[in-house]
């Protein structure tokens, strides 16, 4: 079956600019996968993100080796807005991706730049706004809107246009923290109940973690991981990247007890775990 | 001191931010304000650094009413960071920058300063370069650099761990804590609850512009039915331990706690010992 | 002065009333408006006339969604303006040797200042009660270029952002030392300046923000671009528009007639 992402050998630099900002990257992503994106501010994340919707090369320059494919399309000779209506981005920042003066106008502006008859259009903003609880909003100035259902509005528009792979730049950064849950409980849902590809790359790794399928690692512009995320945290990893509050204590502990079973992601696999260890009593397994 | 009697603030849109708050901070001190999203943290910062006058009420600070004191007075002595590093600079240099308010204020003996404080900032080396050329973690630590070089008395910082990476947030709490150590007094408006837990201030919580409560982090964090009103997710290390009481753990916001707690449950029931061999 | 001026630029969603009329319809009365004091020009008291009348029309349909303060309120804004243009005009006939003191002298100036009100407001109801969206598709159907519309439609929907971010530098700078309460002029001018770099250095980041989303939003993918709302106009519409179009025409051949 055909990948949703297909990654062979891709390293960019940007024009102007000595360093390389992706070095040979190599991976693949399933249809249907959520994939969390890791790795601390430079080290290629955005980067990378930009590559598979098409804005590296064709928005921005600079040198350009390796393929990558997306559902099937060769990004680098793909326009992007071709490439749009089967990849989505959503973007940090909830004000500079929003254009219109009404959440209704705002669904329908990218329909509307592809040419899409009125009809459809009508019938794709009404389906969103019901999808996304955003049908008592319809006609308000998305200026007055929380960041969360500014975020919220931008994955709409975004999916609105259907595609097959959404690719989420850190969404949250700019959230307080009872939105971000409800903007990543979203994303997981579309995920899951859509069956779109998903890849978000996020610093908030207690919200996402457990939910993902995959996580890729970035470094330095390379790759360091791509795989099962319970693996991933297994290793203790100092530092840049960021880890679930609930794998740190994990850590913790396991420098002074031995605590059997895979690494927790949830507070819940660490209660298990514990109380596991407390029902076992004595003798140490 | 900074006082808040019966402070009030209604924005020219008859949006109501702050209804009627008392508070005191006292020298040294070191305060949080949480709450979610339009619970008034912003406005009432800006209230206590003289930028807006209250509604109703008195702002004082060491007794200068911010409606009646000029606010280049008030602003020798409190330190404004806002959410957003870049708002602040648009000189051609870091020096630039870091001496900006000392001729501002005519302190330019304090200039010998410059060079200490960027290098206790992580920033020394920085001096000509132009600090658009800085990293965000660089130019969040240099705006508040560059509001120390005055030596204000309060220190006002807006959201400092906003869209931070990991190592950007480390380097802050280190900042934050030195900060602390060396006595000055503190508001930091932030929903981070994992910053807060892990530096554990006094915690003023708000929600729908009112002080929902003013306390111990520990006892702030701890109350979920609190939190939830304020629309304030909690600390995992509280969700963590929550869980666990039913073993005899205790509640707590402060993760090195829960560390120390859960060992020593651990050990109780015998299931350590050596540490893991690697 | 940020904060009026960003409520300038809010506009009022209204279902009923004059405000509900087709956009084009509300766009004519407004040339109408502009128009006539322009027409009505002399003698002055004829003009005094025919600007206030214009005036009170203008407070009348501001009336009907709750502005009806506005004009006052613009007024007293456009205030020193209208105080400098009155001071030129004593001056220059002062130098020219005509007498100042006259009855003649105050109509006359009191009609040019009061025609130069009239006109800078007959475009604010228009203005206050047409969404950006309803403004592009009105300059759409006028055959004005997409591109143009859109511009004109982001630039409202990011002014107040951007008025927001000015007064947040402003504070930024306040709070360094910068005093904005100086009586001095070219000291506050200075002032002003000095905020205009970050500013300046923020819009054209969140320009290249802006920039990738529209790429991602497919814009300028298609030629024809294709509209989710379109301008209709009905009975009342057409009613209204032949009424106000009729009045004007009678209006101006009323006034050649009595010259």
């Amino acid at each position: 079956m055909m990948k949703a992402v297909e990654v062979r050998g891709l390293s960019f630099r940007y024009e102007n600019s000595e360093e390389w900002a992706l070095r040979e990257v190599d991976l693949e992503i399933d249809r249907g996968e959520l994939v969390l994106v890791l790795g601390p501010t430079g080290s290629g994340k955005s980067t990378f993100l930009r590559c598979l919707i098409g804005l590296i090369p064709h928005f921005y320059s600079g040198e350009y080796l390796g393929s990558v494919r997306v559902m099937g399309m060769e990004v680098a000779s793909t326009p992007v807005h071709r490439l749009a209506t089967r990849v989505g981005m959503v973007f940090q920042n909830p004000e500079t991706q929003i254009f219109s003066t009404s959440v209704e106008s705002e669904l329908a502006f990218p329909l509307e730049n592809l040419g899409v008859p009125p009809e459809e259009i009508r019938r794709r903003v009404e389906d969103a706004l019901d999808r996304f609880g955003l049908r008592d909003l319809r006609r308000r100035n998305p200026a007055e809107l929380s960041g969360g259902q500014k975020q919220r509005l931008a994955i709409a528009t975004v999916t609105a246009m259907g595609p097959d792979v959404l690719l989420l730049d850190e969404p949250t950064s700019m959230l307080d923290p009872l939105a971000a849950k409800e903007v990543l409980d979203l994303v997981v849902k579309i995920c899951r109940e859509e069956g779109r590809t998903v890849l978000v790359s996020e610093h908030r790794t207690d919200l996402i973690a457990p939910h993902a399928d995959r996580v890729i690692a970035f470094s330095g512009g390379r790759v360091i991981y791509s795989g099962d995320p319970r693996s991933f945290f297994s290793e203790l990893r100092r530092g840049e990247i960021p880890v679930p509050r609930v794998v740190e204590l994990y850590w913790r502990l396991r420098d002074s007890c031995r605590l059997d079973g895979p690494v927790p992601l949830l507070p819940e696999e660490l209660e298990a775990l514990i109380s596991r260890k407390v029902r076992g009593g004595v003798g140490g397994r | 001191m900074i006082e808040l009697d019966r402070v009030s603030f209604t924005y020219p849109g008859g949006v109501r931010a702050v209804e009627r708050v008392d508070l005191v901070l006292r020298d040294g001190e070191v305060v949080a304000l949480m709450g979610g999203n339009g619970a008034g943290k912003t406005t009432l910062l800006k209230l206590m650094s003289g930028l807006l006058k209250p509604s109703e009420g008195t702002v004082r600070i060491d007794g200068l009413d911010t409606r009646r004191t000029p606010l280049g007075k008030i602003a020798r002595l409190v330190g404004y960071v806002p959410q957003i590093a870049e708002t602040l600079f648009f000189l051609e240099s870091v020096e630039e920058e870091m001496l900006y308010a000392l001729r501002n204020f005519g302190m330019l003996d304090r200039a010998d300063r410059v060079v200490d404080l960027l290098r206790a900032f992580g920033l020394e080396g920085t001096e000509k370069r132009s600090p658009f050329t800085l990293s965000g973690g660089q130019k969040k630590r240099l705006s508040i650099a560059v509001v120390l070089a005055w030596e204000p008395k309060y220190l006002l910082l807006d959201e400092p761990t906003l869209g931070q990476d990991r190592a950007g947030r480390d380097a802050m709490m280190e900042v934050v804590r030195r900060l602390r150590d060396e006595g000055k007094t503190l508001v930091i408006a932030t929903h981070d609850v994992e910053f807060v837990s892990e530096l554990s201030p006094r915690v003023v919580l708000m929600g729908r512009g009112r002080v929902l409560a003013d306390g111990r982090a520990e006892d702030v964090l701890t109350d979920e039915g609190l939190l939830r009103e304020a629309r304030v997710l909690p600390p995992q290390s509280v969700v963590i331990s929550s869980r666990l009481e039913a073993m005899g753990v205790k509640k707590t916001s402060s993760f090195e706690d829960l560390v120390l707690q859960l060992r020593s449950l651990l050990k109780s029931v015998g299931g350590c010992g050596e540490p893991e061999a690697r | 002065m940020s904060l009026r001026l960003g409520d300038l630029l809010r506009f009022r969603s209204v279902e009923r009333g004059v405000a509900a009329l087709d956009p084009r319809v509300k766009l004519a009365i407004s040339v109408y408006l502009f128009a006539l004091p322009v027409i009505y020009d002399r003698p002055p008291v004829l003009s005094l006339a025919a600007s206030s009348a214009v005036l009170l029309l203008v407070t009348l349909l501001l009336a009907t969604v709750n502005e009806s303060g506005r004009v006052l309120r613009t007024i007293r804004a456009l205030g020193p303006f209208l105080a400098f243009v009155l001071l030129l005009n004593v001056l220059g006939s002062l130098t020219a040797g005509t007498p100042v003191l006259t009855l003649e002298f105050a109509v006359i100036n009191a009609a040019l200042l009061l025609r130069f009100i009239a006109v800078f407001t007959s475009f604010s109801f228009f203005l206050l009660t047409t969404s950006p969206e309803d403004f592009a598709l009105v300059l759409r159907w006028m055959r004005v270029p997409y591109d143009y519309a859109f511009a004109l439609t982001a630039s409202i929907r990011f002014a107040p952002l951007f008025l927001e971010e000015v007064q947040e530098v402003i504070d930024s700078q306040r709070m360094r030392g910068v005093n904005y309460d100086t009586r001095n002029p070219v000291k506050l001018f200075r002032n002003y300046v000095r905020a205009f770099v970050p500013v300046t250095v923020n819009a054209l980041r969140r320009a290249f923000e802006m920039a990738e989303a529209l790429e991602v939003k497919c814009f300028g993918a298609v030629e024809k671009r294709t509209s989710y709302r379109t301008l209709r106009s009905r009975r009342r519409d057409h009613v209204v528009l032949i009424g106000s179009t009729l009045l004007f025409i009678s209006s101006v051949l009323l006034k050649f007639y009595y010259l």
